[in-house]
């Protein structure tokens, strides 16, 4: 058999390069792919962790730059600044920041933004770090649940910050006196707390304290707690007299508010934002509520100076009640002008200082009882008195007291409010006699008394001086008459003397003793001009008399 | 006979096929003279990509970070040649931002802007000045240099503050590797040949 | 070599964007045929341009090394650093490698850069056939370390762009620095205007 002839070379089919997608794509592409890669991967990773962008609003830039400024929570770094522009409605600056990613969870509706720079206020100087590092701004983080990307930025830092431990109460007050945002709260006169706002009240008739006591001090406040001014220093002049209080330093140059529980009072914590009043002063704040109340008008002669509201009623010294007012009246009838004080009694005291021995209460109404002991006391003398209660600041209080010389009075249930029988103070009357002995002493001429009694003196002692020359002239004898004259002279002289040496009534004694001695005088002056004139005279005598 | 003429001493040589390694080197100066190339077009596009790619991380990200007395600051590649910029020095800003970002990117944008029609046996327009442009613009192109200035800065900062290297830092390492890659992948004599190679 | 042959004798030219080597025409301007560049035998001017460039250089390299390069300011004071003092500082502060780095990188190839093209260009005012080859290699070296003198231009520029922390330190660029980056410039573009071709050209030529 023949075979076919085996097939040449040239017949076979060469083979076909594969040309395959793959092998086209050189092993050099791998470097890009991995750089493109590993770039992506960058890009993403920085985006990823880049953070939030926020918006805060301020008033203005100052001490902010873009890119530069820093945002800090607790003096760490949680972000920067980006940009800063002006706010569309041209009202503040809209700061752009952005926050890195771990503090993105800071973000919520509360949380408060606030420039740190050098600022002096009444809580000190704060700040100073920033004029070395420059300013930054500050976070307090709230306690939302909801996010917020947009915020209004504080111009002033905030008092207390979100994780301060503590409440915050209301206190409503007439004014805001001497506080301010910063004044301090004091708990037994520790620093307990701050005010950290106040507002006028709708109606502008108080001012309402925002105040925030401190962990743990804030466990004290509770219902039975008085809030009362504690500014300054306290100084009240009253009938008990003068009294000086003071909470600290600090309260005395920025005022602040102190509080304590009422003793006796629940302990119960009050809710935050539960209501107070702030009181004027300590003791105002402490005075325990009286439920039961008596007002009373009583109508004092005399001078009501000195007597102001809140000027204490007191029974023995002891404080049974507080004056409420003082007021003018004008009575129609008798035309005169009356002052009626109105008086509030709290008759739970009267009534615990004078079960002491008392009888077994009535069997009626305690209303009926009491008046029926206030009658009682009435009758026996029990009368109201304006009394001094210091000298020195003329500060005067009511005392009840019995006065069994007393006319005979009632109260005067019936008039609306009832009338309490008042007497008048002794001081008064000691005024009056002591005026109309003033007044008789006027009326003596002491002026004229002196004056005659000078000239009369001053005669005198003329007439001594020429008695005088004319014994010198004289040596020896004298005429008896001008003895006797002289003595006479003398014995006036003596009896002036006399006269004057007496607490004799001076009108109707010493004008006759003067008119005597005057003449007296008168003689021995025209003798003594005679003989001057006629020296022989002592010799011969007058012309006329025989010796 | 094709010859080839040295460009440093005007020697005239005889065009002959290159070392397998190294250099032919001009027989009078040393000037080096012919090289074996054969690397492929795909090569230089995929460089230049990746250069591109570094080149734009370069710039987008800051290069170093540093941190003082509780404030910080970092900058970008740009943000150097600005710096200077903000201080006056408007030509100083010039000169560096064209030796770092400028002359790069053209070094990038050149060949890749010639080479991929080029791989498809198209003729990008204007293509001979752009050639010529990169021949004139490579020797300007300082990445190294500016590397080397990088570092001796962060060493003078580091003696007052706490630096922090930058994503930029690494992509303008790895930046510089890459431009040395592609400026020996796209030598004038090996792009020309790709250019007649695809005439061709 | 007798007469070596060179392009110039041959009539060659060497296009020196492309690098092709083309028959020399004889007119006065001619293009490469490859890439349309402008052909020139040697670089244009290239003596007195770069004559000028060195000349330049080598008087605003007093200005580049006295007058402060940067000045730092902080609350306490202010310092003036000019190259050599910022030398002197990285060496007080530990870093020698650095200082050594700046030092020669800013002080002294400059001045090497400016010298080397002094000789140079004298070379080729007034060729000598010894060492060329010498010559060819100084070229080359300043052609390929010109450009490390730029690294001290690029640590101010991040120096202050950085440190500029309001209340602790700021840094101000200096006049120096802009002499000095001139100083660079010059000196680069010197290099390249400098056809070393010129250092192996004989004199008997036309």
């Amino acid at each position: 058999m023949t075979e076919p002839p085996a097939p040449s070379l040239d017949d076979l089919p060469a083979a076909v390069p594969a040309r395959s997608r793959w092998s086209r794509l050189p092993l050099i592409w791998m470097l890009p792919a991995v750089v493109i890669l590993a770039g992506a991967f960058v890009v993403v990773h920085e985006k990823l962790a880049q953070g939030t962008s926020i918006e805060i609003l301020f008033q203005n830039a100052e001490d902010l730059e873009a890119n530069k400024t820093k945002i800090r929570y607790k003096e760490v770094e949680i972000g920067d600044v980006r940009d800063i522009h002006v706010s569309k409605d041209r009202k503040g600056v809209v700061v752009t920041a952005m926050i890195h990613r771990d503090a993105s969870e800071y973000l919520v509706e509360d949380t408060r933004f606030w420039v740190v720079r050098p600022r002096v206020s009444a809580a000190g100087v704060t700040g100073l770090g920033t004029l070395v590092s420059g300013a930054y701004i500050s976070v307090d983080v709230g306690k939302s649940a909801s996010p917020s990307e947009h915020f209004v930025g504080l111009e002033v830092p905030p008092i207390v910050t979100s994780d301060l431990p503590g409440r915050q109460f209301m206190v409503h007050a007439d004014d805001l006196g001497s506080l301010d945002i910063g004044s301090l709260v004091f708990y037994r006169h520790i620093t307990a707390g701050q005010v950290v706002g106040y507002a006028l009240d709708p109606g502008g008739a108080g001012v309402t304290l925002t105040i925030f006591v401190n962990a743990p001090f804030d466990r004290y406040v509770t219902g039975g707690t008085r809030f009362w001014q504690a500014s300054g220093i306290d100084m009240s002049i009253n009938s008990d007299g003068i009294r000086l209080r003071t909470e600290s330093l600090t309260s005395i140059l920025q005022g602040g508010v102190a509080f304590q529980a009422l003793p006796g009072s629940a302990m119960t914590e009050a809710p935050r934002d539960t209501r107070f009043t702030l009181y004027p002063d300590e003791e105002r704040a402490m005075r325990p509520i009286e439920t039961e109340i008596r007002t009373f008008v009583m109508y004092f002669n005399g001078s009501l100076r000195g007597l102001s509201p809140g000027a204490p009623v007191e029974l023995h010294g002891i404080g049974v009640g507080e004056v409420k007012s003082v007021d003018v009246e004008y009575d129609r009838d008798a035309g005169t002008l009356r002052f009626p004080v109105l008086v509030d009694i709290y008759p739970q005291r009267i009534r615990g200082h004078k079960a002491r021995g008392a009888q077994p209460p009535a069997k009626d109404d305690p209303e009926t009882s009491s008046r029926r002991l206030v009658d009682s006391l009435v009758a026996r003398g029990l009368r109201a008195e304006l009394k001094s209660g210091n000298l020195l600041t003329g500060q005067k209080y009511v005392e009840l007291d019995m006065h069994a010389e007393a006319p005979a009075e009632k109260v005067w249930w019936a008039d609306q409010p009832w009338v309490f029988p008042t007497v008048s103070n002794g001081l008064d009357e000691f005024q009056d006699s002591m005026g109309s002995i003033a007044r008789k002493l006027n009326k003596v001429p002491f002026d004229q008394i002196s004056y005659r009694l000078l000239s009369t003196m001053t005669s005198l002692e003329q007439t001594l001086k020429s008695t005088d020359q004319l014994m010198r002239h004289v040596d020896g004898s004298l005429a008896p008459q001008v003895e006797a004259t002289l003595t006479e002279a003398q014995a006036a002289l003596k009896n002036a003397k006399e006269l004057l040496a007496q607490d004799a009534p001076l009108q109707s004694d010493l004008g006759p003793a003067l008119l005597q001695l005057s003449r007296a005088a008168k003689a021995v002056t025209a003798l003594v001009d005679y003989l001057e004139r006629h020296p022989e005279s002592l010799l011969r005598g007058k012309p006329g008399d025989s010796p | 006979m094709p010859v080839i003429v040295c460009p440093a001493c005007d020697l005239a040589h005889r065009l002959t096929t290159a070392p397998a390694s190294g250099r032919g080197q001009c027989a009078r100066c040393r000037a080096p003279l012919q090289r074996r190339e054969n690397a492929s077009i795909d090569s230089a596009i995929a460089l230049a990509v990746c250069a591109l790619v570094l080149l734009l991380l370069s710039n987008a990200y800051p290069l170093v970070a540093m941190q003082v007395n509780g404030s910080s600051r970092d900058t970008t590649l740009i943000g150097a040649a600005v710096g200077l910029y903000a201080q006056g020095f408007k030509s100083l800003a010039a000169l560096v931002f064209l030796t770092t970002v400028v002359a790069p990117l053209l070094q990038i944008v050149s060949p890749l802007y010639v080479l991929i029609p080029l791989r498809r046996g198209r003729r990008a327009f204007g293509q001979n000045t752009v050639l010529r442009m990169l021949t004139r613009v490579r020797p300007w192109s300082f990445m190294e240099v500016f590397m080397l200035g990088a570092l001796v800065a962060l060493v003078r900062l580091s003696n007052f503050a706490h630096i922090a290297a930058g994503i930029a830092l690494w992509s303008c390492a790895l930046l510089m590797l890459c431009l040395s890659a592609l400026t020996s992948i796209t030598s004038a004599e090996q792009l020309w040949r790709w250019v007649e190679e695809s005439r061709e | 070599m007798s007469n070596p042959a060179t392009g110039r004798s041959l009539g060659l030219l060497l296009c020196l964007d492309c690098r092709a080597t083309v028959r020399g025409a004889k007119a006065a301007h001619s293009h490469c045929p490859r890439c349309h560049a402008r052909l020139h035998e040697r670089k244009p001017h290239s003596l007195i341009v770069t004559t000028v460039l060195v000349v330049c250089a080598a008087l605003l390299y007093i200005p580049a090394n006295v007058l402060p390069v940067m000045n730092t300011r902080t609350i306490f004071d202010d310092e003036r650093d000019t190259i050599m003092s910022g030398v002197l500082v990285l060496l007080q502060s530990g870093s020698w490698p650095i200082a050594l780095l700046v030092f020669v990188a800013s002080i002294v190839v400059p001045l090497l850069k400016i010298l080397a093209l002094g000789v140079l260009l004298y070379s080729a005012w007034r060729p000598s056939p010894h060492r060329r080859l010498q010559r060819s290699e100084l070229y080359r070296m300043v052609e390929f370390i010109g450009r490390w003198s730029m690294l001290d231009i690029y640590a101010i520029s991040l120096l202050a762009t950085l440190v500029q922390v309001q209340s602790f330190a700021s840094v101000i660029v200096g006049w120096g620095a802009w002499a000095f980056a001139a100083v660079v410039v010059l000196t680069l573009l010197a290099a390249r205007t400098f056809d070393e071709r010129l250092l192996w050209d004989t004199p008997q030529h036309d």
